[in-house]
């Protein structure tokens, strides 16, 4: 009895104050939903996709850190991704703590879709990086490089963030994918920071550092990095969408039981 | 144009239209589910 008179006056109080936490994280996920299916995130990633290929192939030089060769063109994918991939896996942290905090189940799909984007992306960016690196410093793969090592690991932790939540059972089990993708992001901000926290071997800090000589265009990088974000966002919406509807047919054959 | 260049953009490529690939192939299929469930 006193449970349910404290729940209406919880409905009452949210109906009244237009600016309580729920009304606000409800208004939120309802502007979330309908960018990540709108129309204009579709039609701009192609259109963002294809300007940032002309730009690529056709205005970008090849020559960077003095080395000319076509494989230097690899870098504005492997920046934008490097980028996408730790605003994914800053979306999994913001969704893992509002799931813990709200409980709503849209916070987890956000935590998990955005998580599984971000280890694609992950994977996406140590491939083209090694390419890169090849080229430029003729190697694979560095162990003294700093920024690859911490990179790794973050891989390695997103790639245990998706055997968590796969794992696991429904409920309880969303809450342990929910506390492992707050930990977990703990590494991502490391991998960006380790070039000034540690000495660099082969990347050097980019960001505030006048001395870079990396010869990177200016406007392609720009183009690319919109079209790379819009094209986590349109996939955001269509994994999001997927989770739905999986969610929906479990209901559905569970009431029919 | 220079064999890892293409590599690597023949990557990407490959990976994210197979990951959207997948994406709808398992909407579909859920939709399905979910239409013989009703």
């Amino acid at each position: 009895m006193t449970t349910e008179r404290n729940d209406g006056d919880e409905r009452n109080r949210t109906r009244s104050n237009p600016y309580s936490a729920a009304r606000v994280v409800g208004r939120i996920t309802g502007i979330l939903h309908r960018v990540t299916r709108s129309r204009a995130v579709k039609w701009g990633t192609l259109l963002f996709g294809t300007l940032s290929m002309v730009l690529v192939f056709g205005v970008a030089s090849k020559t960077m850190y003095g080395v000319e060769h076509g494989g230097n063109l690899l870098a504005y994918w492997h920046i934008s991704l490097a980028w996408v991939a730790a605003t994914a896996l800053g979306t999994t942290f913001l969704g893992s703590v509002l799931y813990l905090r709200y409980r709503g189940q849209f916070w987890s799909r956000l935590a998990h879709s955005a998580g599984e984007l971000g280890f694609l992306f992950a994977t996406l960016t140590l491939l083209l990086g090694s390419v890169w690196g090849k080229v430029i410093w003729n190697s694979w793969w560095e162990w003294t490089d700093v920024r690859l090592v911490t990179f790794l690991v973050v891989w390695f932790i997103y790639a245990g963030y998706l055997v968590v939540s796969s794992a696991t059972t429904r409920g309880t089990g969303d809450r342990y994918a929910a506390v492992y993708g707050i930990i977990g992001f703990v590494t991502v901000p490391i991998s960006y920071a380790s070039t000034r926290l540690w000495t660099p071997t082969f990347h050097e800090t980019t960001m505030g550092n006048p001395q870079v000589s990396a010869n990177i265009d200016p406007t392609t990088l720009v183009v690319t990095l919109v079209a790379a974000t819009l094209l986590y966002v349109y996939l955001l919406g269509l994994r999001i969408h997927v989770h739905e509807v999986a969610d929906r047919v479990r209901r559905v054959q569970s009431a029919r039981r | 144009m220079e064999p890892l260049l293409l590599f690597g953009y023949t990557a990407l490529f490959v990976a994210l239209f197979g990951y959207v690939a997948y994406l709808q192939r398992r909407l579909h299929r859920l939709e399905r589910r979910l239409d013989d469930a009703r």
